[in-house]
């Protein structure tokens, strides 16, 4: 593709399609109607903050160790991790920050808990929240993307 | 720990593992500063990502770990 093309959010539909699809037709749930619910509900910086400081606490309430189970989500919560970061700066909030976690960075806190561990009576929230947490940074990269700067004016 | 759970572990290992691999891919590739180009790529990896979530939800809550069922 040109670097100098313009990508439309209906090209970027098309793109996401495929997914979209598979995950409707596998979950039956249709990420689209989610997609406008999360974009209202996860319009800012700060409500996000909120959101996933809420399902910290969760985890809060849930402290006995499981290491199989922290074991098998270590790389997904590290990758997550590392995708959060990105899409915090992109924000330009400060939402993510490896030294300041307990107050500033729910992200961190949400996945350190992941890391952690959790009563293997409540391994059905922490599942829960780690597909939450898939699904929900999915959609807010896509999301970011859709705002980027080069998408306003149609420059790379 | 009885066996039917010790196999529940490495089957729910395995699902996860399918996440990993898009879920790297993207990371990867997530600081990058979008083109319309790399916008592309980001987005059919994201497209990617979604399909590997599908298949781990539905095979979840398809296996019997009625104590991991997927809330949402």
């Amino acid at each position: 593709m040109d670097p100098d093309t313009t990508l439309t959010p209906a090209t970027i539909d098309s793109l996401l399609d495929p997914g979209l699809h598979v995950y409707l037709e596998h979950t039956g749930k249709n990420l689209r109607d989610y997609q406008q619910a999360a974009n209202d509900s996860w319009a800012s910086p700060m409500l996000s903050a909120q959101k996933l400081q809420d399902l910290s606490v969760k985890f809060d309430e849930y402290s006995k160790e499981d290491p199989r189970l922290n074991d098998s989500l270590g790389p997904i919560s590290f990758q997550l991790h590392a995708i959060g970061n990105t899409i915090a700066r992109g924000a330009g909030a400060t939402l993510v920050s490896l030294t300041q976690f307990s107050v500033r960075c729910p992200i961190t806190h949400v996945l350190q808990r992941l890391l952690l561990g959790i009563s293997p009576r409540k391994k059905y929230v922490l599942n829960g929240i780690g597909f939450l947490l898939s699904v929900r940074l999915t959609l807010a990269l896509s999301r970011k993307l859709l705002i980027s700067p080069h998408l306003a004016d149609g420059r790379g | 720990m009885v066996g039917g759970e010790e196999r529940n572990y490495d089957i729910l290992r395995k699902l996860f593992d399918r996440i990993v691999p898009p879920l790297t891919q993207l990371a990867g590739h997530s600081h990058i500063q979008p083109t319309p180009a790399i916008t592309v790529i980001l987005i059919k990896m994201l497209a990617e990502l979604l399909k590997a979530l599908a298949f781990t939800k539905k095979e979840i809550n398809e296996t019997g770990f009625r104590e991991l069922q997927c809330p949402s």
